[in-house]
């Protein structure tokens, strides 16, 4: 059976030349693509990325191509700024690199660190993710500089751009601001040759916030929005023992899902779910235990990122689709993981 | 202000509009914001402000939702509400202003309540749930994307931008709705001149970027069309043990086991 493919592991590698991995990429030393430097005082396009989990995601990299669109525009070096540590921003497209320190997580703080950042080095454009986090900044910092912004900017032309206004029923057409925030669904990653992505040293810490960030509270595990859940732990006909369902679920912090079986037979609420009658759900990644994979469901979990089976059934549609499947009885696993999680949890909290 | 004293409340309102037929009504996030504020305290603390046309059909939804008390800015429909606004909440200076994200009408920026925060100086609470008055403060729940909820807490006077999944959306009643008072009072506000440079277009559909699917055409074309493809090794023959082993490395992998 095939490995599932990492697409970071084989950035810079000619895509289309896979033959076996053993042809040119082997024999002969990869040609290095030429690094592009901007100039030293070109000025800085901002990029505000997220990195969740410590690693540019896809929108991040669209975010990045829309910066290059500015920075093409007032030759400008496009400058990933990021709270914690950034790596390969070069390879998509970062001419200079800030970070900002990530143990700050107060919005206000945040905000007024770009507010230096900004005018520090008189910017002539600042680029956020229309995200909740990434629009909050955006207006933080737009009030606070007196800037009208760009709210959700779905095209950029030379010196104008294209917005959604009017909750999504009208395109304004405006001059170019110095905040916007970016529909990242618009626009492409950047395609052009690595750049150098230089660190350039980040501004003076900036203290006293008004805001205290008390607990972060895991979804609820019963009423949890299946949509909007990073992790979702379904139940097929597979499960009978649901106290060790539960129990997996809580020690995993996962929203719990289940099949339309399941719902049919009133073991679990119809709004809970998963497939094409029920909600479609796009978690990083769905448990399916006991599932065996009806079509209806799978197409429920298609937008899902990594999918993990236990079931006892090697031939179900279900452990085929999955990224890791496990061939096992769903009431053996769900106690023995229950119990494994709990006591990762309590080793980490020591 | 005293603890013994309920806090009074100005929750902002926008004249939204639907989003199918683009008929007045309710901005979503505006009546959840209502709904919350009517969770804190009790109802005749409650100023619900909107600055635009006093005879906005939308308005009436408001009172429908629960609102003792609107107060409408009257100003022209070119005028910017915002300084408006600000004036009106120095006088008033009430501990919270609530208001919903984004109005999903007219400029739909969500400037707002940033702005407001910003003139009259007080700590703002985006993406909020829920909330909780205690003393002088203010502990509001904060929705973060994935499901998982941040509690976040702030001395009052401070400013709430309510989020669409709060759970505390008010009840309709059309008798309240015919019932109630609208106050209108007359503001002065500058003409808002730039808009006029604008140029508005009915929404065109765009194309979206396509997610990367890894392997071949052929790959992706069996991806399609059944669930071969995707596959991957599948592990017989382990104990209970091992095989949850297994799985939380995967998920430690993906890290999704920080929350923990």
């Amino acid at each position: 059976m095939r490995k599932r493919r990492d697409p970071r592991a084989e950035r810079g590698r000619d895509r289309l030349s896979r033959s076996g991995g053993v042809g040119s990429a082997t024999t002969s030393p990869e040609p290095q693509e030429p690094v592009t430097a901007a100039g030293d005082d070109a000025p800085l396009v901002l990029a505000v990325v997220e990195t969740p989990g410590g690693r540019l995601e896809a929108d991040d990299r669209a975010l990045l191509g829309a910066a290059r669109r500015l920075a093409n525009n007032c030759a400008g070096a496009v400058t990933a700024v990021s709270f914690g540590d950034l790596v390969d921003a070069g390879d998509v497209g970062a001419d200079r690199v800030v970070t900002l320190p990530s143990n700050q997580e107060n919005a206000d703080v945040r905000a007024a660190l770009l507010c230096c950042l900004a005018e520090d080095s008189s910017s002539p454009a600042l680029l956020f993710r229309e995200t909740a986090a990434g629009g909050d900044l955006a207006r933080r910092v737009a009030a606070t500089l007196g800037v009208r912004p760009a709210i959700g900017v779905v095209a950029i032309e030379d010196d104008k751009i294209i917005r959604r206004a009017d909750g999504g029923r009208a395109d304004l057409t405006m001059p170019l601001s110095r905040i916007l925030t970016i529909d990242t669904a618009a626009f492409d990653a950047n395609d052009g040759p690595p750049r150098e992505a230089r660190l350039l040293p980040s501004p003076a810490t900036v203290t006293g916030s008004r805001l205290r960030y008390l607990d972060v509270l895991p979804p609820d595990r019963d009423t949890g929005q299946l949509a909007e859940a990073h992790l979702i732990i379904g139940a097929g006909g597979g499960v009978t023992d649901f106290d060790a369902f539960d129990d997996a679920a809580k020690a995993l912090c996962a929203v719990k899902g289940a099949s339309r079986v399941i719902c049919d037979r009133g073991l679990m609420p119809r709004d809970r779910q998963v497939g094409a009658s029920g909600t479609l759900v796009e978690p990083r990644c769905y448990l399916a235990f006991g599932i065996s994979g009806a079509a209806q469901h799978l197409q429920g979990i298609q937008r899902c990122q990594r999918v993990v089976a236990v079931n006892t059934d090697l031939h179900a549609d279900m452990v085929k689709r999955a990224d890791l499947a496990i061939i096992a009885d769903a009431q053996e696993v769900m106690p023995a993981l229950a119990r494994l999680a709990a006591e990762m949890k309590s080793h980490d909290g020591k | 202000m005293t603890a013994s004293k309920p806090a009074t409340l100005a929750v902002l309102v926008a004249a939204g509009r639907h989003p199918v037929s683009g008929r007045p009504m309710a901005a979503p996030c505006d009546g959840r914001a209502l709904g919350l504020a009517r969770r804190l305290v009790p109802g005749d603390g409650i100023h619900v402000l909107h600055a635009g046309n006093p005879n906005d059909g939308a308005l009436r939804d408001y009172l429908g939702l629960g609102a003792h008390r609107l107060t409408v800015l009257d100003i022209a429909g070119d005028a910017d509400p915002v300084p408006a606004l600000i004036d009106h909440l120095a006088r008033m200076a009430p501990a919270l202003v609530l208001t919903g994200a984004r109005s999903h009408a007219g400029e739909d920026s969500g400037m707002v309540p940033y702005l407001i925060a910003e003139a009259l100086d007080r700590p703002l609470i985006s993406s909020v749930v829920d909330a909780d008055i205690d003393g002088d403060g203010v502990t509001a729940t904060q929705a973060l994307p994935g499901g998982g909820r941040q509690r976040i807490a702030a001395k009052m006077p401070a400013v709430l931008t309510v989020d669409a999944r709060t759970l505390a959306m008010a009840v309709h009643a059309s008798a309240r709705a015919r019932r109630g008072d609208i106050n209108v009072v007359a503001a002065v506000a500058p003409r808002d001149t730039a808009p006029e440079t604008w140029i508005e277009a009915p929404a065109r559909r765009r194309q979206r970027r396509l997610a990367t699917v890894a392997g071949s055409a052929a790959e992706r074309m069996a991806m399609l069309l059944d669930t071969r493809g995707a596959g991957n090794a599948a592990l017989v023959d382990l104990d209970a043990e091992t095989a949850a082993r297994r799985v939380l490395d995967y998920l430690r992998d993906e890290g999704l086991l920080r929350n923990g």
